[in-house]
């Protein structure tokens, strides 16, 4: 047996093409019919006879040959794939055994890829979750958001209840359409105990139009918001944190009123993504003055097979039919019409993108980095293969089996990296759950593994199919010869070219980098025209049996909290706004007396103590008083871009403006109101923001009650915490408030952390990308430098001095780094374009920065340099000539 | 062609092919002289069916082939037994003998009345 197996193996190894295989059977049948021939000669029959006997012996013989042929392909085709994965499986326990001889190397080599592949497996993690899922809603291609076009041809965001009630019911486009409003925080009880919780009022059909999941119960309906039964919906978070999970019939009093909880919405279905109870929100068709008020989000879902050009010019004409017949209308010169996803997540995917970009740069850095180590080393094992190649292992062999060895870490980082990025997708979901919309669907599944793997063999050719190559070209006489004199350099070049490549990439990265830490300083050191440090904020709500929805119960608190509040030592001014900076933004027509144009501009309400609780300062006449009351005629402070747009050249104080789209109401038109005092320009909406014209109203002399506002309270210590103390103050005036108590610090932070996030992880790119590049430097010099041993050895010998020779050394990375840097410039230089939306008060070529990028670029490298120069300079001449 | 020699059952050749190189490493063309002889004329076997026979043979490894020369220095392809191959023709010898027995043996009875 074992003879007859040493036969076979003998005879696969001989492996035959499929025309051999042809000519075999060809020629086994030929012998057979001759032999018949002879045969039969011998027997007497004359040649012609004897070849028709045999022929007719035979049978079919062209049938035959076919059958027997294609029989002997197949065959030879399975003993060779079957030899294919055997020599695989050889080869990877042969580089498992070549890893084991170099564990510091391969430690770096898997470690790295494990890295680049865990940090692009999270993003593409995030990407997917974010951007490429569909919405988590029924037929989502077909949900759209709403937005208004005002007069000036801008896009806004929100939109007006009345103008949608237009749009609803006049459109020819949707299924149906919906609104949202903004979310804000309010007090709950439940079983659990009270909690503050955030509502949001819906139309009828909101979750019906949206397509949402519900997990108990139903939506908000039509006969909802005409019973008076005080009906919500909840979400899954609250159910079950503060309901127990119990399942429905369930009430909870919100605003001290009883709700009947009707549903619950399944998880990862909220919109707006805060939300967590909602109720519904019956319009009631007012126009007028009531078209500007727009503080809705609008959804609508289209009607099948409806584009979303055709949707947008069905209630464009709805628009403009409003417009023609209310001319007070500012929101109503059209509607622009968006896909809801772009609208949810189309900032973000912006710089997800980006930070992707930066993620596979990196990645690529990485693999250039062992490609380059790779190159070295294979030449070092130049005498290993020439070996292999004497004793008749055939080129594309000997490439497969590097390949196989370099595929073998990438697939052993490849595994670690997958690893890692579950732990390290949950820490950036963790870390940006503000930032990033749809956090909750982000998670590695099939399609991200799917990517990983490919990521992973193209990382193992990339790093492997180099210095496979480079190896397999290896001749055989030439080798032996060269490596015993110890000048085999044909790897070199590759692995310069790789370095001055990582150098190139690393320059890009960091520049990168550089130019959003410069815009974020530009950022920072923007004037706000606001006090942030040592600013307590609290969001109150009034309402209950105590106040009955009356303006005078609630006009008695908010003085006497201002009062109690401004009696403490610790407190150097309290105020009181509608809408305080950092948050939303209203708008108002504003006319000025004697002039017959609407203007826009900003209009907050405020109270006295507001404009110095935030430091804003008074630049002409007065700030408002407890006394700008009901029984004093009306008073307004402007800031002064409105007192520059509206009397340039002149003092506003005694100029009188009204506020029309925000005070009038049922047909009274809106009061006239007396500029008292000038203040300084806010970004309200951030140091991004710009500062536009805006008039301020004292919240007391109002046509309307103040149910809600935001207490504004300046410390006179800035490190001092008054958080307690307020809320002590707020429970001794009404013990069922419950307010949110945050800092105006807070609000910056999260105003900027978007930015904070992005330029965070760049420069953790970029400074992964240069320490990447700095090894690539050293590893390249230290090889080289181990390469001309000899060669230094005898310039050693020959009197060059240590100077000399780490200078010579020195040059090498120079000239590299050079190279690197110059390439890596004119790439980022190109490449900035792309950062254009997220760079700040910075050009996108800023001198400054790309400077900088370089000289950083430039040390490091040279430090990484100068490790191998300073070992060139320790050769011993005797030591090393004697060593070869 | 004899038109009295018998058709070749189904599944004979393979066992009679195996018989024929229990001797030694035969090519194909020996192989379908040896058992010319035997039959002596009574069973006729087409060559393409025997080589068809020594291929499947050779793919279900109970035969291997090499290449070799012949009395009158001809290459030609030589078939050898394998382990496994004479297991087989053990087995299947057994088998066909036991039924030739059985049904020799009922062809044998003569029909009584009752």
């Amino acid at each position: 047996m074992s003879s007859f197996d040493g036969f076979r193996r003998l005879f696969r190894l001989v492996s035959r093409t499929p025309r051999e295989i042809a000519r075999d059977v060809d020629e086994e049948l030929d012998t057979h019919v001759e032999l018949r021939v002879s045969q039969f000669r011998s027997n007497g029959l004359s040649d012609a006879d004897a070849r028709t006997e045999a022929a007719r012996r035979f049978g079919d013989m062209n049938q035959t040959r076919g059958v027997l042929t294609l029989r002997a392909q197949r065959r030879a085709k399975r003993v060779r794939l079957n030899e294919l994965f055997d020599s695989i499986v050889y080869d990877a326990f042969f580089a498992v055994r070549q890893l084991r001889r170099a564990p510091s190397a391969s430690l770096f080599a898997v470690t790295s890829l494990a890295l680049g592949i865990a940090l692009a497996t999270s993003f593409f993690a995030v990407i997917d979750g974010v951007m490429l899922r569909p919405l988590p809603f029924r037929d989502p291609g077909r949900l759209v958001a709403l937005q208004s076009v005002d007069s000036a041809r801008n896009s806004v965001v929100v939109v007006s209840a009345d103008n949608w009630y237009d749009w609803k019911n006049s459109n020819k486009t949707f299924s149906d359409m919906a609104l949202y409003g903004i979310s804000s925080r309010a007090p709950i009880m439940g079983d659990e105990g009270a909690v503050r919780a955030s509502t949001v009022q819906v139309t009828p059909g909101f979750f019906d139009v949206v397509g949402m999941t519900m997990l108990r119960g139903r939506g908000l309906e039509a006969e909802d918001a005409t019973t008076t039964a005080n009906v919500a919906v909840i979400s899954e978070g609250l159910w079950r944190r503060q309901l127990g999970s119990h399942e429905l019939p369930l009430t909870l009093r919100f605003y001290g009123v009883k709700f009947q909880i009707v549903g619950v919405l399944a998880r990862g279905q909220e919109l707006p993504a805060d939300a967590e109870l909602w109720t519904v929100y019956s319009h009631h068709q007012v126009g007028g003055a009531m078209r500007n008020n727009i503080n809705w989000f609008g959804v609508g879902r289209l009607a099948p097979g409806v584009t979303i050009e055709q949707a947008t010019a069905d209630l464009t004409r709805i628009a403009l039919g409003i417009h023609a017949t209310e001319k007070a209308a500012l929101y109503s010169y059209g509607v622009s019409v968006l896909p809801l996803r772009e609208v949810l997540v189309g900032k973000t995917s912006r710089y997800l993108v980006l930070l992707m970009g930066a993620v596979l740069f990196v990645l690529l850095i990485a693999c250039a980095n062992l490609a380059s180590i790779n190159v070295a080393r294979g030449t070092s094992r130049a005498r290993e293969m020439a070996v292999r190649a004497a004793i008749g292992a055939g080129r594309g062999r000997l490439i497969r089996q590097l390949l196989v060895e370099h595929m073998f870490v990438a697939i052993l980082g490849g595994i670690i990296g997958t690893a890692l990025a579950f732990a390290l997708t949950r820490m950036l979901v963790a870390w940006a759950s503000e930032e990033l919309p749809r956090a909750g669907e982000i998670s590695i599944d099939g399609g991200v593994l799917l990517f990983t793997l490919v990521t992973t063999i193209l990382v193992g050719l990339l790093t492997g199919l180099l210095p496979s190559l480079q190896a397999g070209r290896a001749s055989l006489v030439a080798t032996m010869t060269a490596v015993s004199r110890g000048a085999v350099g044909g790897g070199a070049r590759t692995g310069r070219a790789l370095v001055i490549m990582e150098i190139a990439s690393a320059v890009v990265l960091v520049a990168g980098a550089g130019l959003l830490i410069q815009s974020f300083r530009t950022l920072l050191a923007q004037p706000l025209g606001y006090e942030t440090r040592g600013i307590l904020t609290a969001e109150i709500a009034l309402s209950g049996a105590k106040y009955g929805g009356r303006a005078a119960p609630m006009g008695v608190f908010w003085q006497t909290l201002l009062r109690q509040l401004r009696a403490s030592p610790q407190v150097a001014d309290a105020g009181l706004a509608n809408w305080i900076p950092l948050g939303i933004d209203p708008r108002s027509f504003i006319m000025v007396e004697g002039r017959n144009e609407r203007m826009g501009g900003g209009y907050r309400v405020v109270s006295d103590g507001y404009f110095n609780a935030l430091r804003i300062p008074v630049l002409q006449g007065r700030a408002f008083t407890n006394d700008d009351n009901l029984s004093q005629p009306r008073v307004g402070v402007v800031n002064q871009a409105m007192a520059k747009a509206f009397w340039p050249g002149e003092s506003p104080i005694g100029k009188r403006l009204s506020a029309g789209s925000m005070e009038a109401f049922s047909g009274k038109p809106a009061d006239w109101i007396t500029v008292v005092g000038e203040v300084g320009d806010v970004r309200h909406s951030g140091p991004e923001g710009e500062t536009e014209p805006e008039l301020y109203v004292a919240y007391q002399q109002l046509p309307f009650r103040m149910s809600a506002l935001t207490l504004v309270v300046r410390a006179k210590n800035a490190d001092l915490d008054l958080a307690p103390f307020v809320r002590q103050q707020l429970k001794e005036l009404d013990p069922l408030l419950a307010a949110d108590v945050g800092s105006l610090a807070q609000k910056f932070d999260s105003a900027t952390a978007e930015r904070r996030f992005i330029m965070s992880l760049l420069l953790l790119f970029g400074v992964l990308a240069l320490a990447l590049a700095a090894i690539g430097v050293y590893s390249v010099l230290a090889f080289q430098v181990a390469q001309r041993t000899r060669e230094l050895a005898v310039r050693t010998a020959l009197g060059a001095d240590r100077a000399q020779l780490l200078r010579l050394v020195l040059q090498s990375g120079a000239q590299l780094i050079a190279f690197g840097v110059v390439i890596g410039i004119v790439g980022a230089l190109v490449l900035s374009r792309v950062m254009t939306s997220l760079v700040f008060g910075v050009s996108t070529h800023d001198p400054f920065v790309f400077g900088t990028a370089a000289a950083v670029i430039a040390l490091v490298g040279l430090a990484a340099a100068f490790i191998p120069a300073l070992r060139a300079t320790r050769i011993e001449p005797m030591m090393a000539l004697q060593s070869e | 062609m004899d038109s009295n020699s018998l058709p070749l059952l189904k599944g004979t050749l393979d066992l009679l092919i195996l018989k024929t190189l229990s001797w030694g490493a035969r090519h194909g063309f020996a192989i379908a002289r040896w058992l010319e002889e035997r039959a002596d004329g009574e069973m006729e076997i087409e060559d393409s069916a025997l080589y068809q026979a020594l291929h499947r043979l050779e793919e279900r490894e109970f035969v291997t082939a090499e290449w070799g020369l012949t009395e009158n220095n001809r290459k030609a392809r030589y078939y050898r037994l394998t382990t496994a191959g004479r297991g087989r023709l053990r087995a299947d010898a057994d088998v066909w003998k036991r039924y030739a027995k059985v049904v020799g043996r009922i062809l044998a009875t003569t029909p009584r009345t009752a």
